[in-house]
């Protein structure tokens, strides 16, 4: 069955190389990587793989400018937004989930902004300042800020935000990690203090779980806040559909937006509805027929139909995210570099762009997203590409033989290797292709694709030999997370480890000056490449397809679409 | 009477019982689990063994259902692990949603089954016969989410006549309840045209024609009254499949049901609330299957309540 499918796919391949016109349409320019500060440990792996809205992230500059620029904005009406699943809780230190991570920024502002060119910005701070030694981080904020509930925003419900955020011990905290205390040294500076340096303190910030919560709204409502949750942002909840929908509505008060946005004020559009809609074709069907009027659209398919749709335009973000292969060196055979390094020979990245993805995406060499402070474009030198001759001479030499079937054996174990994924598109197709290219070389796999919590379980235990997984992630560090020696045994679930590698990434994870940063980064791959506990994929794109009765979305960092400028310009 | 419900209750009670045990049992067995997905993917191993302390799910299994028991005696589900809420509140909310689309496409399943079955049992034999025999054929073997999406292409997209999705109007009942039925309408239509050819040719048939009665008394007074008793039964736990969520015309049509909670929550890992879930759909099958007998005892003196 996977052969003949094979087949299909290389078919597919050859009328398309033979007709000379290889699809580039979504040949998106990337944008030179940023040394600038990084953002968010946004959210794990594992609760992002479910949506791409959660990172999304920017390097498409793309603000639609509202073609009513010059006069006086067109107000009221209402946007709807697809989701794929419905939020569990609107808390924003509740567990991190995929549903309210997009909806999260709406209703909260976080201290600072991250703009699309990965500087930070003022927000709820005004302005702030780091100690030499980098131990304590002085925010001074604005004065004029009151939460939905009247509340003021002041010191004090800083400080009562981030104890709260940190005592939640979710995974989208970890940033505070060497946050030792945070105190209001007036009624408008706060004051936090750490044990070292940390450089992920700030992409922790503009994270959306970093969102300022009322304090007397969280302990008035107890538990039930996750349902009737108060910020400080544009929006606040105004209804929540169980099952259906989450209902905000303009917050009238607004005035204090970042910069970079237009409209200081409060927003122009009456509400915004999150309507809940699990299948994609549904959603597709939505947008087409006015329901909703934006979605992101994975599937090649949906993206061509969407094309020719004059209602719709699309917008390609690029994400801070990555599918990679990564190789069990706990385990034999991988514990051998040679074999690891074999295999990633073996691996054609251009015909898994072009036979699974439609050729939309880029081949992927180095294990830094582009996107991300640390990607250098001369590692591409270090890059274990396609080479099936090698791999053959790398695993003659690690010991390996044809054996009397034609698969590599050592000591009459045969190379026959189970490689795990989570099921969502592509990774089928992926997993097929790589199937088959490690076929070619005598290496027989077998595909094991569960759902996400299921397959997120087998790989922390370690149960495979090979992965395909994705990461989406707005901080250089997840190198630290996915590849120090420190997390095997749970986010390293490559039983990697390289003490030289260790030591860099903990130089980095302290280093605040982002230029040093990002160089020993550089410096780590130059070592984690020739290791090969991965063999970089690709980079995937997602399309956010806006209906054009909407204008004025402003796309920022993290793949947020912001609707402070949005103006609904046709029934 | 009154001593065979009893025995009846009983043994829906046990049978409640057993599914519980059942599912709490292969909850355990399933990979992954509620501390996981609080504590996030990167979280360590340590921060998981927290959470799981914290939630009590480190405590042996007997010990847990026996208080899970304890609570569901008492009235109480529990709580959604994930979200905090009660989980009888979580259930009731969809439920409203489930019975709506449930009864809407029962209904429709009934008008077309029956008037299929009977149109083809009248004319066995006939060209319309084999049209409505290759309509149930087709109707029970189409998937019913491609089904679905047609119907969505055509009525939502192309002739925009209808909604694509939601939930609320009678506008929006229209599509998932006919992509719900269409199964059905193919079940139904077949067995009332079965059970309408075997009463036709029952003696009390030819008796009745023999007296002389007119072709449309026969089918109305002696046909039809008694082919309907199999139809019944057959509605009657058919319903309880409906009411046990349709989850996939629930999930492309947006529909907020049972059956997406259920799902999620078994993605969610969130276990108080498929446990609850699958509980309440065990007790409206049980509840469904008494009703159902009872309703053939009555409608059928000759059924026996001793025989049960």
């Amino acid at each position: 069955m996977r052969t003949l499918r094979y087949l299909a796919l290389l078919a597919l391949v050859l009328i398309i190389a033979g007709c000379g016109a290889a699809p580039q349409t979504a040949a998106t320019p990337i944008v030179q990587p940023t040394t600038a500060a990084e953002a968010p440990a946004a959210t794990s792996a594992a609760t992002t793989e479910a949506t791409p809205e959660a990172t999304a992230a920017a390097t498409t500059e793309a603000t639609t400018e509202p073609t009513t620029a010059a006069t006086e904005p067109v107000m009221g009406g209402t946007v709807t937004r697809a989701i794929t699943a419905e939020p569990t809780s609107l808390d924003p230190h509740a567990a991190p989930g995929s549903g309210q991570n997009i909806i999260l920024p709406y209703i909260f502002d976080t201290l600072i902004f991250r703009d699309m060119d990965n500087t930070y910005k003022p927000y709820l701070a005004k302005s702030w300042e780091i100690s030499e030694d980098g131990l304590t981080v002085t925010f001074t904020l604005r004065d004029d800020v009151t939460f939905h509930d009247g509340t003021p925003l002041n010191a004090d419900a800083v400080v009562f935000t981030f104890n709260r955020f940190k005592d939640a011990k979710t995974s989208s905290g970890e940033g505070l990690a060497m946050m030792t205390g945070v105190e209001a040294v007036d009624a408008y500076t706060v004051r936090f203090t750490f044990s070292a340096p940390s450089a992920v303190f700030f992409s922790t910030l503009v994270t959306p779980y970093a969102g300022i919560v009322s304090p007397t709204a969280v302990e008035a409502e107890g538990d039930a806040f996750g349902q009737q949750p108060v910020g400080s942002g544009p929006f606040k909840i105004a209804e929540w559909q169980q099952g259906t929908a989450v209902v905000l509505e303009r917050n009238p008060d607004y005035k204090w937006s970042p910069e970079t946005i237009s409209n200081p004020g409060a927003p122009y559009i009456d509400n915004v509805v999150f309507k809940v809609i699990p299948d994609a074709a549904t959603q597709l069907a939505a947008l087409q027929a006015g329901e909703v009027d934006l979605i992101f659209v994975n599937s090649p398919n949906h993206i061509s139909k969407l094309t020719e749709d004059s209602t719709v335009q699309l917008i390609e973000t690029q994400l801070n995210s990555m599918v990679y292969l990564g190789f069990n060196c706990a385990k034999a055979p991988f514990d051998d570099v040679k074999v690891r390094q074999a295999l990633s020979h073996a691996i054609n990245k251009d015909e898994i762009l072009l036979a699974a993805l439609n050729g939309m995406g880029q081949v992927a060499f180095a294990p830094m997203a582009p996107t991300l402070p640390g990607f250098d474009a001369s590692l591409k030198d270090l890059e274990l590409g396609y080479d099936p001759a090698k791999a053959t001479e790398l695993l003659t030499e690690a010991g390996f033989a044809p054996g009397p079937d034609g698969t590599m054996t050592k000591d009459d174990q045969a190379l026959n290797l189970v490689l795990l994924t989570f099921a969502r598109a592509p990774n089928e197709d992926v997993a097929t292709l790589i199937q088959n290219q490690l076929k070619a070389i005598g290496v027989n796999v077998e595909i094991q694709q569960f759902d996400t919590a299921t397959a997120a379980k087998a790989a922390t235990e370690g149960q495979f030999h090979l992965i395909l997984w994705r990461y989406d992630r707005n901080d250089a560090d997840v190198l630290n997370v996915n590849l120090h020696s420190d997390r095997i045994g749970s986010s390293n679930r490559f039983g990697y480890s390289n003490p030289e590698v260790d030591a860099l990434l903990d130089q980095a994870a302290q280093e605040l000056d982002e230029t040093k940063r990002a160089a020993l980064y550089v410096e780590a791959q130059k070592l984690i490449m020739p290791d090969a506990p991965w063999q970089p994929l690709y980079i995937p794109v997602d399309v956010l397809a806006i209906s054009k009765r909407v204008e004025g979305f402003h796309l920022a960092s993290m793949g947020r679409i912001l609707l402070n400028e949005a103006q609904v310009v046709a029934p | 009477m009154i001593g065979y419900l009893l025995k009846r209750l009983l043994s829906a009670g046990l049978v409640l019982i057993a599914v519980s045990m059942l599912v709490f049992a292969l909850l355990n067995v399933i990979p992954g689990d509620v501390a996981q997905t609080l504590a996030g993917d990167s979280a360590s191993q340590e921060q998981i063994a927290a959470k799981r302390r914290e939630l009590g799910l480190d405590r042996p299994l007997p010990v847990r259902y026996l208080e899970f028991a304890q609570g569901v005696v008492q009235g109480d589900l529990g709580k959604s692990a994930i979200s905090g809420r009660p989980v009888s509140q979580l259930l009731m909310e969809r439920f409203a949603a489930t019975v709506n689309l449930a009864l809407a496409a029962l209904v429709v399943a009934i008008f077309f089954g029956l008037l299929a079955g009977t149109i083809a049992a009248v004319r066995a034999g006939g060209y319309v016969d084999l049209l409505v025999m290759m309509f149930t054929t087709l109707g029970e073997s189409l998937p019913s989410f491609w089904f679905s999406l047609l119907l969505i292409q055509f009525f939502a997209l192309h002739l925009g006549w209808l909604p694509v999705l939601g939930a609320g109007t009678l506008a929006h009942l229209v599509l998932p309840a006919i992509s719900l039925a269409l199964p059905a309408i193919a079940l139904i239509a077949r067995m009332v045209r079965g059970c309408l050819l075997d009463v036709k040719s029952a003696d009390f048939v030819r008796t009745a024609h023999a007296k002389g009665l007119s072709q449309l008394a026969v089918w109305r007074e002696h046909i039809f009254r008694n082919a309907i008793l199999p139809v019944i039964t057959m509605l009657g736990l058919y319903l309880g499949n409906l009411l046990g969520g349709a989850f996939i015309i629930e999930t492309i049509f947006a529909w907020p049901g049972l059956g997406r909670l259920v799902v999620q929550a078994i993605f969610d890992r969130d276990f108080p609330v498929v446990i609850g879930a699958v509980l309440f759909i065990a007790l409206i099958y049980q509840v469904l299957n008494i009703l159902v007998d009872l309703a053939h005892a009555w409608l059928d003196p000759r059924v026996g309540t001793e025989a049960m």
